[in-house]
């Protein structure tokens, strides 16, 4: 059974009359447990592509079946919950709240899945733990490094347990040292058991993933 | 609840690190807010204070001024008419009344007041031997004059507190002579303190046989003022109509238009007062209002720099899961967190003002009460919250209604 199915998906912006076509007849199945990189050059629509998988854009024309159900038909407040649920985003500026703490960030998506605080502190300590970052829980994001904040975000999205985790350019922000260290836990992850999208344009960053899709000009190659 | 915690918590500190810009957004609330507290207790004080003069006057009596009034409006002699028509004979007829229970008849004039080498310019009165009954006004020291020695036109005087304080600091008044105009009084009692009453106070006053004055200090017949005690409240209009019937025979007045004396009852008073206070109130309050209006636009101003500057954080929390309606509060509450920190501010600057008030007005001589009525904090703190949410319900939507990606990317 696939966890992502799209069919013919497409997205176009439009200025004007002007038809842009971002991404196009996007026929793709995702089993649960992969690892996969999306790779393209910038403009490939591979951000698109992962946006509409990610719940975060819909499609234009097409079909996207999450789990067997169509979420093409979903409203904003069934979107949210699924994106509060089901999976988890990993951003390459890392989008951490500056005037909160480490954990208090983590807790994020946790507030709006309606968890109890004990509960609430005890998986996000848990998963600041899971990626190495037991000491640093009470910094704000400005003391803490690139690596470390990337780490912060990848707890932030572990957090409700999703299945899928979705990482756009997550090392492209960072020094060797850090990118390695962070594409070395989403590959412990995967062991894990997480689906991992990974957008990139890096092929080093990509040959953590085990399947490789490649977009041009909006079309799977 | 917690979450809700978490977010004031936030806002606070948004306020906290943003602090000017946080209090000049909340200025207009503030004044808003202060102005309500301080009109309320100002409002309350002044309305119990002329009140309260106003029934010192007493709800049992009625007045008979000289010349033709409006009911509610100034005396005829605040115009400068001087109208001699109205006479003691008259009190004496009115006494004769059913109802009536007291007549003190007034006349009053100024001068230079002597005791050995002390003296005041101050005023005198002159009235009749029931003006204790009739005023409520009590000889504290010493007595005061008899009808005998009223109609004997003696020459004996009462002194006010004040005039009291003034010509005899430190020795005993009783028995001594003062000279009023040239002419030698003997003191024979002090009265107590009262305190000023609208236009009149007689503390600063001596008080001498209506005969006495009349014949010796002025030189004419007439009175100023005919104050009558009736036996109740009840019966203050009737005793009016009876007083009005009265006066329009002896001054042979042909028709009712053309009285030349009014009589007036301390409710009419207190009515044209509460009035004036009532206006002055909606005044007051619209210009609070204003304030309040001019504060709320301030407040959908800021939040909707707030929810530009933050579009990042909010595409982030949409995309962590967040749906429109947590958005939505999460910017509410923020506004409410503001409106109310202004409100609170608002109300001790109000309370600040009717300190002040309390002081100042104090020191001008009246007694005048501190109050806050509670309802006010409460009124107060409820407008504020109302505002928060009425002014902050537009960027709240502008903030729920941003599409994920396109907030997320924002710069």
């Amino acid at each position: 059974m696939a966890l992502i199915e799209l069919k013919n998906v497409c997205k176009s912006y439009y200025s004007g009359s002007l038809e842009t076509k971002a991404v196009c007849s996007a026929n793709l199945k995702i089993k649960s447990g992969e690892f996969i990189a999306i790779m393209g050059p910038s403009g490939s629509g591979k951000s698109t592509l992962m946006n509409i998988m990610g719940f975060l854009d819909v499609p234009t024309r097409g079909r996207y079946y999450f789990e067997n159900k169509k979420v093409t038909s979903f409203d904003e407040d069934s979107l949210a919950e699924i994106r509060n649920k089901k999976v988890g985003f990993v951003f390459q500026f890392f989008y951490l709240l500056p005037r909160m703490t480490a954990l208090d960030n983590v807790k994020i998506p946790m507030i709006y899945a309606d968890v109890k605080d004990k509960e609430q502190d005890k998986r996000a300590r848990k998963a600041l733990k899971q990626v190495g970052l037991g000491h640093r829980m009470k910094n704000r994001p400005n003391e803490l490094s690139g690596g470390e904040q990337q780490r912060v975000a990848i707890a932030r999205a572990l957090t409700n347990n999703p299945k899928i985790i979705f990482a756009d350019e997550p090392t492209g922000n960072l020094d060797s040292v850090s990118a390695k260290e962070i594409m070395k836990i989403f590959e412990k992850l995967n062991k894990e058991g997480k689906t991992i999208i990974l957008v990139t344009h890096d092929s080093k960053t990509a040959s953590y993933a085990k399947r490789k899709i490649r977009l041009k000009d909006g079309l799977i190659q | 609840m917690k979450k809700y915690l978490l977010i004031i918590k936030l806002a606070l500190i948004g306020i906290f690190t943003n602090k000017v810009r946080a209090f000049l957004t909340m200025l207009g609330i503030i004044i808003g807010v202060s102005s309500v507290i301080a009109i309320i207790s100002i409002g309350e004080g002044a309305q119990s204070l002329i009140t309260g003069s106003i029934k010192s006057f007493g709800t049992d009596t009625l007045t008979v001024l000289p010349g033709a009034s409006d009911e509610s409006g100034p005396p005829a002699s605040a115009f400068g008419i001087v109208i001699t028509t109205l006479t003691n004979d008259d009190a004496k007829e009115i006494e004769k009344l059913p109802h009536v229970l007291t007549v003190t008849s007034y006349i009053s004039g100024n001068g230079e007041i002597v005791y050995g080498s002390r003296s005041v310019l101050g005023n005198f009165t002159g009235v009749t031997a029931d003006y204790e009954t009739t005023e409520n006004h009590d000889v504290i020291e010493g007595r005061f004059f008899t009808k005998q020695e009223e109609r004997a036109a003696n020459r004996v005087a009462v002194l006010g507190s004040e005039m009291k304080e003034e010509l005899f600091p430190l020795t005993n008044p009783l028995g001594q002579k003062v000279r009023i105009n040239d002419q030698t009084f003997t003191v024979i009692g002090v009265l107590e303190s009262k305190g000023s009453q609208l236009a009149r106070n007689f503390d600063n006053q001596v008080i001498v046989p209506l005969s006495a004055a009349q014949k010796i200090l002025l030189g004419f017949q007439h009175v100023s003022l005919i104050r009558i005690k009736v036996d109740t409240e009840e019966s203050v209009e009737v005793t009016k109509k009876r007083i009005e019937d009265l006066l329009i025979y002896r001054h042979e007045i042909k028709d009712r238009d053309d009285k030349d004396f009014s009589v007036r009852a301390v409710s009419q008073a207190l009515d044209t007062f509460n009035s004036i206070t009532l206006a002055l109130s909606f005044f007051l309050a619209a210009i609070a209002a204003i304030s309040l209006i001019v504060g709320g636009i301030g407040i959908t101003n800021i939040m909707l720099m707030v929810v530009k500057e933050r579009t990042r954080e909010i595409g982030l929390r949409k995309a962590l899961g967040a749906k429109p309606f947590h958005i939505k509060n999460q910017f509410l509450l923020e506004a409410l967190v503001l409106t109310v920190i202004g409100g609170i501010l608002g109300i001790l600057a109000g309370v600040g003002l009717s300190v002040i008030a309390y002081f100042v007005i104090n020191y001008m001589g009246y007694d005048w009460e501190f109050v806050v009525p509670l309802y006010s904090i409460v009124v107060s703190i409820g407008i504020s919250g109302a505002i928060g949410i009425i002014f902050g319900t537009y960027p709240a939507n502008k903030a729920a209604e941003l599409n994920p990606i396109v907030a997320i990317r924002y710069e």
